[in-house]
C-alpha cells in the first residue's frame, strides 16, 4: 500500500503545476456584481490568524470534522450492536467501504454546489442536515431499519468529505488567494484536532455508558445526540461569519512589492 | 492566458485519467459489491 501510495504522490507531484499569476479558464467570465463574502483583495498569512474570521472557520471545520471522523471509526462496530443479527461483521466492511464512497463523492458534489449557492450556505447545509441526520440515526434503530440507517450515514460521510473539499474555496473566498495556500496549512490544524477528538469522544462516552449497564445498542444513540449538538455549535460559528474587516487587507503598495519580488 | 498548458496531449489527459480512473472504478466496483451485503 504504500509503495501504490508514493507512486500515485510522485506522480502527481511531477505533473501538478501552479497556474500563471492571473490565468483564468478558457470562456470564464468573472460576476459582474462582487459578492459580499468574496473578496478581490489579499489578507498577509499572519493576519489572518487576527481575523475573527479565521478562527470561526477553524471552529466550523473542526466540528464538522469531528462529527464526521467519530462516526466513521465507530460505524463498523455502531451498526453491528444497532441491528444485532442482522448486520454481519462482512456485511459492516460493506457499510464502511459504502461510507468512503459518500466520503469521496461528497467532496466533488458539494464543492461543486458551494461554487453555485455559496460556502457560508454549503456550510449551513453541512449543519442543519448534519444535526437532523444525527438525530434520525437512533430512531432508524428503534425501527430497525437499515436503509434509513444506512442512508442517513452515507449522506452524513458525503457531508464530512464536502466540508473538507470546501474548505480552501471558503479561505480564499476570504483571504484572498496570494496567501491561501499557507492559511489553509494553519487552518487543517483544526482537522488535526478533529481527528483526535472524534474518536475519543465517540469511544470515551459509547464505553462510559456500556460500562454503566446502557445496552450497547442505546449507547450509540446519546453518542448522535451528542454529534448533533457539535453541529448545532458548528451553525452557530458558521452564523457569524462575515466579510474581513478592511484593516486586516495588504494595503495596494504592498500587493505591488510582493507582486515584484 | 497561461502558457502551462501548451504540452498536454489528448494522449496524456487519456494516460492521467487512465491511471486514476482505472483503479478508481475497481475499487468503486468492489465496495458496491460488498456493500450489498448490508441488504440481503
Amino acid at each position: 500500500m504504500g509503495l501504490i501510495y508514493f507512486c500515485f504522490m510522485m506522480v502527481g507531484a511531477a505533473i501538478v503545476r501552479i497556474p500563471a499569476a492571473g490565468w483564468l479558464p478558457a470562456g470564464y467570465v468573472p460576476p459582474a456584481q462582487p459578492k459580499k463574502l468574496i473578496t478581490n483583495r489579499n489578507v498577509y498569512v499572519y493576519e489572518a490568524l487576527k481575523t475573527p474570521q479565521f478562527w470561526l472557520i477553524w471552529c466550523v471545520l473542526c466540528l464538522n470534522v469531528t462529527a464526521g471522523i467519530g462516526v466513521l471509526g465507530q460505524a463498523s462496530a455502531m451498526s453491528q450492536e444497532m441491528f444485532p443479527g442482522r448486520i454481519t461483521a462482512v456485511a459492516a466492511s460493506g457499510l464502511v467501504g459504502l461510507m468512503s464512497l459518500f466520503n469521496m463523492g461528497g467532496r466533488f458534489f458539494w464543492a461543486s454546489t458551494s461554487d453555485l449557492i455559496g460556502r457560508k450556505n454549503t456550510y449551513f447545509c453541512f449543519f442543519a442536515l448534519g444535526t437532523l441526520l444525527y438525530a434520525i440515526v437512533p430512531t432508524a434503530g428503534d425501527m430497525g431499519s437499515i436503509p434509513l440507517f444506512v442512508l442517513c450515514f452515507v449522506i452524513i460521510l458525503s457531508m464530512y468529505g464536502g466540508g473538507f473539499a470546501t474548505i480552501p474555496a471558503y479561505l480564499r473566498d476570504m483571504f484572498g488567494t496570494r496567501y491561501v495556500g499557507a492559511i489553509h496549512g494553519l487552518l487543517i490544524t483544526s482537522w488535526s484536532v478533529a481527528g483526535i477528538l472524534g474518536p475519543v469522544l465517540v469511544n470515551y462516552i459509547r464505553e462510559y455508558n456500556i460500562s454503566h449497564g446502557v445496552p450497547k445498542a442505546d449507547a450509540c444513540n446519546i453518542t448522535m445526540y451528542l454529534m448533533a449538538g457539535l453541529l448545532v455549535v458548528g451553525f452557530f460559528c458558521n452564523l457569524f461569519i462575515r466579510p474581513v474587516d478592511d484593516r486586516h487587507h495588504m494595503t495596494k503598495e504592498a500587493e505591488a512589492l510582493g507582486a515584484a519580488e | 492566458m497561461n502558457d502551462t498548458n501548451q504540452g498536454t496531449t489528448t494522449l496524456h489527459l487519456v494516460l492521467a485519467w487512465g491511471f486514476v480512473g482505472i483503479p478508481l472504478a475497481w475499487g468503486i466496483y468492489k465496495t458496491l459489491v460488498s456493500a450489498l451485503k448490508l441488504f440481503q
